[in-house]
């Protein structure tokens, strides 16, 4: 019974790690980069990332700071720590191995 | 290392959950804020922009409270909302001259208490009531049993609850005449409705019956067992004074403690009696009795819980003797090689650095093996707490915080019992330490009885725990050895309850049970099969009755007794032997004469000094089944047939005390007779082998008869019977290992002492050997120095359990508390472990060679 949009829990992981890989980013900036990237077809439901980076955050994978932003607000940032670095690298491959394996079944079948 | 970076991130979100509360507040602000400000320079406006936003981002307080559940810890917040939510609720029960203590109110009686605001923030009613539970009425998809909650509205405010979605039902729900709405539990939304945002103007159905949800309870709320509440709707003009059937509890003002809130009830009582004592008889010595929520629910398992914590303590103590008598009697052998060291310039502190550094290497040594068998023990010792106990989201596991406790623990004591012995002997300078290298031969006085008393200590403690397991050894014998005056083995149980819009007619209901017992009884493994509508092992349901030609000892010569419709195999299936007459038959049917069994508690009570048999009794119209509270209009003369023996009851939550109780009188009358047993029969299987693996045979034949009818409540009478067992049995086994784990410790720092001093005078016997002394005269004189230190430490021991035995009594069933044959049989297992612990060092001595004892220097 998910629901439809609902994004599989450890590819939204992989999505939050890989975004925040290149510079730290706050939860919106996330959410709209990976809204961009996908060229819109992965919508995320916005709020369903706050527990994921909470959840990333408590596993020391990324770290969190508050930052001013452009416009003077106070903002949380996340960013990528070795752990989380590690961490990517095995979810990217898992992922490349994965959906290899899909495009196999799907092509041959 | 990641997980001490994690540690250190659950630590500042545990000492800083309030910052970190607002913190994700401003978080989410400021992301929809964000998103606000882009939508309105797409040109939407303010209102549009605000809503928009909303509406991608998804409900706040849900998210939100997913993401708190993602800090670490979360659950010690848990535990004090529970320690807030459990606290200061007061249960009340009514008593007076003519009623024993009866849980039930009627709804003009509520209004009475709930006028008290004395001692009281307010009270609330309720009353339980189980439903099948489906979301549309055409196909009953999935339908579940729920226990319902008919409650007044102020259960939120009084409980401190407020809903995770939606709203409670308000006062103005709770009149007659409300709209049907219903507040869902966390547990059910969570299950049932996949934790759905959208849940709040869902409908769903109750019995067939649309209930609006209007909210959602929050999460670890236990919503006193329910799964889903809705407005009780009394009516305030109510002046019904005899339906008893709401339960009321009322929460005490802050600060108040449950016999303080005596006083305020007692003068209520008083008011009630004298202003309708006139009319109600029933209401002679009037008073109201509060019971503490939370001590009813944990009840024996509470004080299960502190015995076990104390034989924790117990072992901890003798562990830690132990390890101080070891590492004392190792410093003082090494005295004088302190000796040497400081005279030639050692630092003190750098000979205690190298003490210290040893005992914290053993410790942590230690701490690691102890916490890898715990790890090992958890799952099975979890699996001994009794379901009820465990809250279901309960995650038992090991994790770094309990090994970081079992390794600092163990670090802790090790460090604090070796570093003091090296402090003591540092301290007492060169030339003492040099002098005790000489004077081997002379046992070293202050260590030698500092290591007595020690031992002394781990025996007397030791005696306390072994004590507690034997008691609860015999206590548990006596329990599962007990007449239950039926055969709980190979009896598999579970409830049907048919919905009151698919079979409106009893006739439909009796041609239901009629089919499916034929069908269950022709299925191999099948002894007999019977239907009831309680469960032998449950509470019986109650119907009025009166006896005609008789008036009974009551204000209304009417009176109660436990009440069970059952089909004619019932008997037979749970092995209730019959005492007189003869039991039910396919003639005893609807057009027959209507008869009924009683229970001898029911002969010996109304008809003491006569014969039961053939007499009639005119059962009343009033009868509360405890499944569905239920009025049956018509009363019915029924002639008593025969005579079965009592059975012992045994609910969840009852003491074992409980168990001394008498058996209540009971009635059991035919199915086919009364229809009144209601749609919701309990199934009783007995079979040839392991029930378990017929449920499912048994749920297709269910299903064969009417493809949407669920069973629940699958469980054997065993497990049912059981229930009363849970708590004696885990104490059992843990004590046992406790006191089996005291006792080796304790002999091993027997031993140890022994052991210690028959080296240190391997000298001093070698020259009473080489003078003359035969091997016995050594034995006894070794074996006679420990003697005293056992037996002294029995008899403390012995004084010890006697008073720490009694606050266990509770949990005792057949066996005193001061147990003579058990305190014999701890005394001697004692007296025999430890005297082997000195034998063996003893025969060591013996072997002593007179010519090497003597060179030996």
């Amino acid at each position: 019974m998910a629901k439809p949009n609902d994004l599989v829990q450890g590819t939204l992981d992989l999505l939050i790690l890989k975004t925040v890989s290149l510079e730290p980013k706050h939860g919106w900036a996330i959410a709209k980069r990976i809204q961009q990237i996908s060229g819109e077809v992965l919508q995320v439901q916005q709020g369903s990332l706050y527990p994921a980076l909470h959840r990333l955050e408590q596993k020391a994978w990324i770290k969190a700071k508050w930052k001013e932003t452009e416009t003077g607000r106070q903002a949380k940032f996340y960013s990528l720590t070795a752990a989380g670095r590690a961490q990517l690298e095995k979810e990217a491959e898992n992922w490349s191995r994965l959906s290899a394996a899909i495009n196999l079944v799907v092509e041959t079948t | 290392m990641l997980w001490v970076q994690r540690f250190w991130l659950r630590l500042q979100t545990l000492f800083g959950r309030n910052r970190s509360a607002e913190r994700l507040h401003d978080e989410i602000q400021f992301h929809l804020e964000q998103q606000i400000a882009e939508n309105v320079a797409a040109g939407m406006s303010r209102e549009e922009a605000r809503y928009a936003a909303t509406r991608a981002f998804g409900n706040p307080t849900v998210l939100k409270e997913e993401t708190r559940d993602t800090w670490g810890w979360i659950w010690l917040d848990q535990v004090a909302q529970d320690l807030r939510y459990g606290i200061r609720l007061l249960l009340l029960a009514q008593q007076s001259r003519k009623q024993a203590e009866l849980w039930r109110f009627s709804a003009a009686e509520y209004f009475d208490i709930a006028r008290l605001h004395q001692s009281f923030d307010g009270f609330f009613a309720m009353h339980y009531w189980t439903a099948t539970l489906s979301e549309n009425l055409e196909r009953s998809e999935n339908p579940e049993r729920v226990v319902v909650l008919r409650v007044t509205s102020n259960i939120f405010a009084l409980d401190g609850i407020s809903t995770i979605l939606g709203r409670a039902f308000t006062p103005d729900e709770d009149r007659p005449g409300g709209p049907n709405v219903a507040v869902i539990s966390h547990r059910l939304w969570n299950k049932r409705f996949v934790r759905d945002a959208s849940v709040v103007g869902k409908i769903i159905r109750l019995n067939g019956i649309p209930y609006t949800i209007v909210g959602v309870t929050p999460r670890r709320y236990a919503y006193w067992g329910a799964d889903v509440a809705i407005p009780l709707r009394l009516d305030p003009a109510s002046n019904n004074r005899s339906e008893r059937n709401l339960m009321v509890a009322g929460k005490a003002k802050e600060g108040l403690a449950v016999e303080q809130t005596g006083p305020a009830l007692a003068e209520l009582a008083h008011r009630v009696e004298a202003e309708y004592g006139a009319a109600y008889p029933e209401y002679a010595g009037l008073f109201y009795k509060p019971i503490d929520v939370r001590r009813g629910v944990a009840g024996d398992f509470r004080i299960a819980l502190y015995m076990l914590m104390g034989a924790v303590a117990i072992l901890a103590l003798v562990t830690s003797a132990n390890i101080a008598s070891l590492l004392l009697a190792r410093t003082m052998a090494r005295a004088g090689e302190i000796g040497t060291r400081l005279a030639i310039g050692a630092m003190p502190g750098r000979l205690a650095r190298q003490f210290l550094t040893e005992s914290a290497l053993l410790s942590v040594i230690a701490g690691a093996i102890g916490f890898v068998g715990g790890a090992c023990a958890l799952k099975p010792l979890g699996a001994l707490i009794p379901a009820r106990y465990v809250w279901e989201e309960t995650d038992l596991r090991t994790n770094p915080t309990a090994f970081a406790l079992s390794i600092s623990g163990a670090l802790l004591l090790g460090v604090l019992f070796g570093l003091a012995p090296a402090l003591f002997v540092l301290r007492r300078g060169v030339g003492t330490n040099l002098q005790q290298r000489r004077a081997r031969s002379v046992t070293d006085r202050y260590g030698g009885r500092m290591r007595t008393g020690l031992v002394l200590l781990e025996m007397a403690l030791a005696f306390v725990v072994v004590m507690g397991a034997g008691l609860m050894v015999r206590s548990y014998r006596r329990l599962t050895s007990m007449d239950l005056g039926f055969q709980p083995d190979h009896v598999l149980t579970m409830r049907i309850a048919l919905p009151e819009l698919k079979y409106a007619d009893p006739g439909q209901v009796a041609n239901f049970f009629r089919e499916l017992l034929d069908r269950v009884r022709a299925l191999p493994g099948i002894v007999d099969v019977a239907a009831s509508s309680v469960r032998p092992v449950d509470a019986a349901g109650a119907r009025d009755f009166s006896i005609p030609g008789r008036s009974l000892n009551t204000a209304t010569g009417i009176d109660k007794a436990g009440y069970r419709v059952v089909t004619p195999e019932y008997f037979a299936v749970i092995q209730t032997p019959l005492r007189r007459g003869r039991s039910f038959a396919e003639q005893d049917g609807p057009n027959a004469p209507h008869v009924a069994i009683v229970n001898e508690s029911f002969a010996r009570t109304y008809f003491a000094n006569e014969d039961a048999m053939g007499k009639q009794i005119r059962l009343e119209n009033r009868y509360i089944s405890t499944a569905v509270g239920m009025e049956w209009p018509g009363s019915d003369v029924v002639q008593i047939v025969g005579v079965i023996g009592d059975s012992q009851q045994i609910t969840p939550f009852m003491s074992v005390h409980d168990l001394y109780n008498p058996a209540a009188p009971e009635i059991f009358v035919p199915f086919l007779q009364h229809p009144e047993g209601g749609r919701d029969m309990a199934l009783l299987l007995r079979t040839e082998t392991e029930p378990g693996t017929l449920t499912d045979p048994i749920r297709r034949q269910v299903l064969a008869i009417d493809a949407d009818q669920p069973v629940y409540e699958v469980q054997t009478l065993r497990e049912m019977t059981e229930i009363a067992f849970g708590p004696t049995r885990l104490c059992l086994v843990i004590l046992g290992i406790f006191a089996g784990a005291a006792l080796v410790t304790a002999c091993v720092g027997l031993y140890a002492i022994v052991s210690y001093s028959v080296s240190q005078r391997t000298h001093e016997i070698g020259i009473r050997m080489a003078l003359g002394a035969k091997q016995r005269d050594v034995l006894r004189m070794v074996v006679g120095e420990g003697i005293p230190v056992i037996a002294a430490g029995l008899v403390v021991g012995l004084f010890a359990a006697l008073g720490m035995t009694r606050l266990m009594s509770s949990l005792l069933y057949g066996v005193p508390a001061s147990d003579g044959a058990t305190l014999l049989a701890v005394s001697a297992i004692l007296m025999a472990t430890a005297t082997l612990a000195v034998y063996i060092p003893a025969r060591r001595a013996i072997g002593v060679d007179p010519i090497e004892a003597l060179r030996y220097e």
